[in-house]
């Protein structure tokens, strides 16, 4: 379970986020939704611990990791644009967090492979991540989160820039992946259909930087 | 001279045609001026060497393998310390805004584009007697000036680095020095392979600051060229010693592109810097590395000029009141008529080099083909050391009716030759940076091709041409290399002066040294601001 409580971030002039409290339950998905500029993904940079808060606390299946590092945190985030490190393969992009982990060659291997099956991209280990189209780096990105078996991830606006038809397959087909990982996942996004497809409940997050929890008829 | 054609591509735009028509033609003035001044000596000075027996004695020598083995690893070591002094302070420009940080960038930059003479006397300024001549100066001098090669190159590669990829590593669980190592340090790796062969090459062909601080028993490949060449008059010896340098160079060029081509390229966005105080966590470091980087390399030129005023223990404007009163008459130095001589080298040297690199600037810009290779070609005063040309010009005209080695004219000749890739690389930029569609805009409003290159090219450069100036200008001031085999006592210039004062025994002429060495740096320094 997720729990943020009272966050408040504010940068040099201006508040970001005001008060803002969430929870979600275990192995479920929450989906906020905002309009851009709102606040939605420094949310997610807070409770990553990317950036620094003024207020609140952050508690993690029971655990308070307000002032942990980021790399403690237990926490996974996906990035916009997947964020895949341009130096290394796609293999070696998934087994990173493992890596950090000190997983033996042996675990890191059977772990990507598990993960490029689950992201449909089985033959992919050796591709060159420059080489990928749109959608195939997010499922990389995916997989890479995933990986190090994060107790929350994180999905930062994670369709973003592909096409609306191919965005909305792509959302169910992420869906089903997690669902079948039943891991605790928060999904930012603008876009009310994408929350719909992906999300068990939505948090709505205002201009004045207070959330409201809302369910979804599903 | 038919300036356009109707059956030129009507792809390009018809002004890009007559430019290159015109700068082709223009290309006749710097292709003979680089021909004879640059390409012909150094060939000849490396090809004519028909003495096995000079080879093999050189070769067989214990000197020179000494020689190259200093000059090898000093070259490391200066690399490496480089890094070590450079990297912090470049994350930490490529990264972070805060107050003063232009100040910072500024006081970094400076030492680079000051003569080595200079920056070697601000590092003798700052040691302890006993250690003025030895390889600790050397090294430090080394770093001061290439700090900025670091910043300016690793830096720049930084910016394009997304702070989300490092983020993504610390998500993944990876620590603040997993992420510099598996993260950044990957992607700037061709950089810092391009810094470090920079380093590296200025290091290796190093002396200005190895003639003022190596003393008598730390000597680089080029003190020993000059050495050879000039003191000892052991011309073959001193041909074989730049064809070896010039190998090595080579050597390290070849290894070293082959390893940076298998690096990543750079990105094309360039992130925006963060405030500081957006990052409390880094603070303290940031705080500590902006401080000391810049007083690290700031001290010594402070140094300097405390030490100009220093007698002993007392503090006078003796040092400086020598400069101009004539008693440096007594060790053949007449000041005020070395400051004319090197204002007037000066002058000379941006009307050629300004006009000659707007040109191959130019034509490298419009031609269709073999740009790059013009580039390279321009690009070989850095390749091939200053010490090699000015060795390769008097071992080249010493016959008559070219028997030119004595002439002063062709001092201004020779620095406009080492200033030549520095101001290509400063005007070719800004020369594309010219919109086509408003040369466009000027032919479909009349404009003749000379009134448009004269209404909005030429507008357009005139800064850059001005920044060129200024460079042109700071290069011939602090040109020291080719000028020490060139200059006779009627031509002494103020970086051979400095030379001359440091290492002559007695404190008032070296405080006297200090102050010439303090006034060139502000001088230099001035003028760099302009550009």
């Amino acid at each position: 379970m997720l729990n943020v409580s009272g966050l408040t971030v504010s940068r040099s002039d201006h508040v970001v986020l005001n008060d803002v409290s969430l929870t979600v339950p275990d192995g479920s998905i929450t989906a906020i939704l905002g309009p851009s500029g709102v606040g939605k993904t420094t949310l997610l940079r807070a409770i990553a611990g990317l950036v620094r808060i003024d207020k609140g606390s952050i508690v993690v299946d029971g655990v308070d990791v307000t002032h942990l590092p980021t790399h403690r945190r237990g926490v996974g985030l996906m990035f916009q644009d997947g964020q895949l490190f341009p130096t290394m393969n796609v293999a070696e992009n998934v087994s990173f967090g493992l890596r950090m982990q000190k997983k033996n060659k042996i675990e890191q291997a059977q772990r990507v492979h598990e993960l490029l099956t689950l992201v449909h991209l089985p033959d992919h280990d050796t591709r060159d991540v420059s080489t990928l189209s749109g959608g195939e780096t997010r499922r990389v990105a995916l997989a890479r989160a995933l990986a190090p078996s994060p107790t929350v991830l994180l999905l930062d606006e994670p369709l973003t820039g592909l096409e609306e038809d191919f965005r909305y397959a792509l959302a169910h087909e992420l869906t089903e992946i997690l669902r079948s990982t039943d891991i605790t996942v928060v999904v930012v996004t603008h876009d009310h259909r994408e929350a719909e497809i992906m999300a068990d409940s939505i948090v709505q997050l205002s201009a004045r930087g207070n959330s409201n929890n809302g369910a979804v008829l599903k | 001279m038919r300036l356009f054609s109707r059956n030129s591509s009507s792809l390009e735009h018809d002004v890009t045609v007559v430019f290159r028509r015109v700068f082709t033609w223009l290309a006749v003035f710097p292709a003979t001026w680089f021909v004879v001044f640059f390409l012909w000596p150094t060939i000849h000075a490396l090809t004519s060497l028909t003495s096995w027996s000079a080879i093999s004695d050189t070769l067989s020598s214990q000197t020179t393998w000494n020689v190259l083995w200093f000059t090898t690893w000093q070259a490391v070591l200066s690399v490496a310390a480089t890094f070590v002094v450079a990297m912090p302070i470049t994350w930490i420009l490529a990264r972070f805004v805060f107050r003063g940080s232009r100040w910072v960038r500024g006081i970094v930059s400076t030492p680079f584009v000051l003569p080595t003479v200079v920056v070697a006397g601000a590092v003798m300024s700052l040691l302890p007697l006993r250690y003025q001549f030895g390889v600790h100066g050397i090294i430090i001098a080394h770093v001061l000036f290439n700090v900025a090669v670091v910043v300016r190159i690793v830096g720049a590669r930084w910016q394009t680095i997304s702070p989300n990829s490092t983020s993504a590593a610390a998500v993944l669980g990876a620590s603040p020095l997993q992420v510099f190592w598996h993260v950044t340090i990957p992607q700037l790796r061709g950089a810092m392979y391009n810094a470090g062969l920079i380093v590296f090459v200025f290091t290796f062909t190093s002396f200005g600051v190895v003639a003022v601080l190596g003393g008598i028993t730390r000597r680089t490949l080029e003190v020993e060229i000059y050495t050879n060449a000039i003191n000892l008059g052991f011309f073959d010896t001193a041909m074989v010693l730049a064809v070896v340098q010039l190998l090595a160079v080579l050597l390290v060029f070849a290894i070293t592109s082959t390893v940076s081509r298998r690096q990543t390229s750079d990105g094309g966005t360039t992130f925006h810097r963060i405030p500081l105080h957006d990052h409390p966590r880094h603070r303290l470091r940031i705080s500590v590395v902006a401080i000391a980087t810049p007083a690290f390399i700031a001290l010594p030129f402070a140094m300097l000029f405390i030490k100009s005023f220093r007698a002993g223990d007392t503090w006078t404007l003796n040092a400086w009141r020598n400069l101009w009163n004539g008693s440096l008459d007594r060790v053949g130095l007449d000041i005020p008529s070395v400051m004319w001589r090197c204002l007037i080298f000066a002058g000379t040297t941006v009307l050629i080099a300004v006009p000659m690199a707007y040109i191959v600037a130019s034509l490298s810009v419009y031609m269709r083909r073999g740009s790059a290779v013009l580039r390279t070609i321009t690009s070989l005063p850095i390749i091939i050391s200053a010490v090699t040309l000015g060795f390769g010009i008097i071992v080249t005209f010493n016959e008559s009716p070219y028997d030119w080695r004595g002439q002063t004219w062709l001092i201004p000749i020779v620095h406009a030759l080492v200033a030549l890739p520095l101001v290509v690389y400063l005007l070719t930029p800004a020369i594309q940076a010219v919109s086509p569609t408003q040369r466009d805009a000027a032919r479909t409003l009349g404009a003749s091709p000379l009134r448009v290159w004269w209404h909005i090219d030429a507008r357009l450069m005139r800064t850059p041409v001005l920044s060129a100036g200024a460079l042109s200008f700071s290069v011939s001031l602090g040109e020291f290399g080719a000028t020490t085999f060139l200059s006779r006592s009627s031509s002494t210039t103020l970086p051979i002066a400095i030379n001359q004062l440091l290492g002559r025994p007695g404190t008032s002429l070296q405080a006297s040294g200090f102050a010439l060495a303090a006034l060139l740096a502000l001088t230099t320094a001035v003028v760099m601001s302009r550009a």
